[in-house]
């Protein structure tokens, strides 16, 4: 049944893509999606990129195909802001991820083939981020689940915060080994370190909750993430270890935000402290411009630079 | 300067009419606030500094006689409608002024000390210098001084055509630090606008990789924005990749030739379309490269105050 499925995909793909050869304003045609990398069922539909000339009448965008029954999804994106893209999006963000594992079927410019090739290359300085990225997600979500296991032993409501947490989780496995996520990540993470995925996914998700259960889970993704803390949060210690002095909470954020677009940084922060890996203290601050009074607003600091103590 | 100070002898007109122009403007009987009936005759275009105690008269000859004189004369000149629409100027007390030209004032404000106001700013006459050096002016090579020439996108365009088809072409972008940015800053913003490869004092580096550089040591950085394969059919894509390039130089950029062109080929088209050592070419130079106010365009070292200060190495 799934080779019928692959093969009517396929066939499809190829009628729609020699119809597309003809079209002079269209230089290139990326397969993405499932079918080029995964397994495709009835329901699926067929994810390409056309690549198409820069030219003020080309509109981007993307249109509903149908070819011989199949759903076809076409996002349509002008050469340069190809490009761009592929240049400019940070190695292992889904837009990368999308069309990294893509498949270049043809193309009239050389240039683009080139372009693809890069695609594969994955930098540290982009996996530094993007690991913060997965890291501090995990952290609100692991921050959730003890609050519910301590404060109403909710077993259910635990596990699913853990269950939350192992998509993040999942993307630290992957992205800090050098691979590329899937949008499916779990599985693929599963697939690397049974164990521990065991242990906060499948068992959370299968296996009746018990507190003894849920109480090991919690400390497994503790442990996960207090081993790798020096590695996912680095970016932020580099960062308060410039500045050196204390920064306040939204002077962080807006710094992440603005410079990698990761929010929610303070959450990371907090955990550092409760580590003891860098300082908790205050600045003055206005609640308002017009205010006419100061309220003291969180902050950090990292005073011991490289002397101060590893991550436990 | 020359300084002109305030002399009881009263001056001889020395050009008549029909002979040629005045070199001085003549004061007689000036007698505006503090002045006691002076007399004094100033030369024409020259920079001449008025100095003296406070109160002795400086700013009641400068603005209030002679600029006053020549404003008024100045409205003389208009339509009576014209007159409704202007605030009128009282005739200062001074038998008569010879020699004046239309005249401006520019009065010392002390309300702000805001350091990148200037007499300039404060007149909209830096704005026009802008203009004036945007369009009569030569550009050189950021790096070497050396003459750079300015030419239209499209020229740009046409001289890559103009190479054989199947030249291996890259278009690049310097990157400047500006005042106050390190090179992390400066990575960042080249990956938002869609660049991963910088030529590194020569050597291409990956700024999606951490980078061991020394940032004091660092001297030239071009960053590669596109790449291509010349021919006619690709006009359209190199065209949007010349104005990719342009706004991450800020309007500057670098033609490599990369592969399929000869040496002498590649040798004459960098002679036709750019600079000696470095190949840059400037694409419609702009007003807005002299606004010193502007961080992109203000001299590196003093952010465009004209003021550098310096720790003394013995403090």
């Amino acid at each position: 049944m799934g080779g019928t499925v692959h093969q009517r995909f396929s066939a499809a793909l190829d009628d729609l893509v020699e119809q597309i050869k003809e079209d002079r304003s269209i230089l290139a045609v990326i397969l993405c999606g499932s079918l080029s990398h995964d397994t495709v069922w009835a329901k699926s539909d067929i994810d390409l990129v056309l690549v198409t000339i820069d030219d003020k009448k080309v509109d981007p965008g993307d249109i509903a195909l149908y070819a011989d029954g199949v759903n076809v999804h076409a996002l349509l994106m002008p050469r340069a802001k190809f490009r761009a893209t592929v240049e400019g999006s940070v190695t292992n963000s889904f837009m990368h991820s999308f069309l990294a594992k893509g498949r270049l079927l043809y193309t009239h410019d050389p240039s683009i083939a080139q372009l693809c090739g890069h695609l594969s290359a994955i930098g540290d300085r982009d996996t530094q981020f993007q690991l913060l990225n997965a890291g501090t997600s995990a952290l609100a979500c692991i921050h959730k689940a003890h609050k519910w296991f301590v404060t109403r032993a909710d077993l259910d409501y635990t596990a699913l915060w853990i269950l939350y947490a192992a998509t993040p989780l999942a993307q630290i496995e992957i992205i800090s080994r050098g691979l590329l996520a899937d949008r499916e990540v779990v599985p693929q993470a599963a697939a690397l370190n049974p164990e521990f995925f065991k242990v906060i996914y499948t068992e959370m998700l299968n296996a009746e909750k018990t507190t003894r259960g849920v109480h090991a889970a919690l400390d497994a993704v503790d442990a996960y993430v207090g081993e790798r803390a020096d590695l996912l949060f680095a970016p932020i210690v580099e960062y308060l270890q410039d500045a050196g002095e204390a920064r306040s909470a939204s002077e962080i954020e807006t710094y992440f935000t603005r410079q990698f677009n990761i929010s929610g940084v303070t959450t990371a922060c907090e955990y550092l402290a409760d580590q003891g890996r860098i300082g908790k203290a205050s600045i003055a601050a206005r609640l308002t411009k017009r205010s006419n009074a100061d309220v003291q607003e969180l902050a950090f600091f990292c005073a011991g630079g490289s002397e101060n103590p590893p991550l436990r | 300067m020359t300084h002109q100070s305030e002399r009881p002898a009263a001056p001889k007109p020395k050009a008549k009419a029909g002979q040629s122009a005045r070199t001085t403007i003549a004061v007689q009987g000036a007698r505006v606030h503090n002045l006691k009936n002076i007399s004094l005759e100033i030369p024409r275009d020259r920079l001449i500094v008025v100095t003296g105690l406070s109160g002795s008269g400086k700013s009641s000859l400068a603005f209030d006689t002679i600029y006053a004189e020549g404003q008024r004369r100045y409205m003389e000149s208009l339509s009576s409608y014209a007159k409704r629409f202007v605030a009128q100027v009282a005739k200062p007390d001074v038998d008569f002024v010879f020699g004046l030209s239309p005249v401006i004032s520019i009065e010392q404000k002390t309300l702000t000390n805001n350091p990148r106001s200037t007499v300039g700013t404060m007149t909209d006459i830096a704005s026009y210098l802008n203009l004036l050096f945007a369009t009569i002016g030569h550009a050189h090579c950021p790096r070497t001084g050396e003459p750079a020439p300015s030419r239209s996108a499209s020229q740009i365009l046409e001289a890559i055509l103009s190479l054989p088809a199947g030249t291996e072409i890259e278009l690049r972008a310097p990157v400047f630090k500006v005042y106050g940015e390190d090179l992390d800053y400066v990575f960042t913003e080249l990956r938002k606008k869609g660049c991963r490869r910088v030529i590194v004092d020569g050597t291409s580096v990956d700024i999606a990789s951490q980078l061991q550089l020394d940032e004091a040591s660092v001297q030239d950085m071009e960053a590669i924005v596109d790449r291509f394969v010349v021919n006619r059919k690709h006009e359209r894509a190199i065209k949007a990749g010349i104005a990719a390039a342009l706004l991450v130089g800020d309007g500057l950029l670098q033609v490599h030739v990369v592969a399929g062109a000869s040496q002498a080929e590649a040798e004459k088209f960098y002679r036709a379309l750019s600079s000696a050592t470095h190949h840059f070419v400037y694409a419609d130079i702009g007003p807005s490269y002299f606004v010193f106010n502007d961080p992109e365009s203000a001299c590196r070292t003093c952010g465009g105050l004209g003021v550098d200060k310096l720790t003394h190495p013995s403090c």
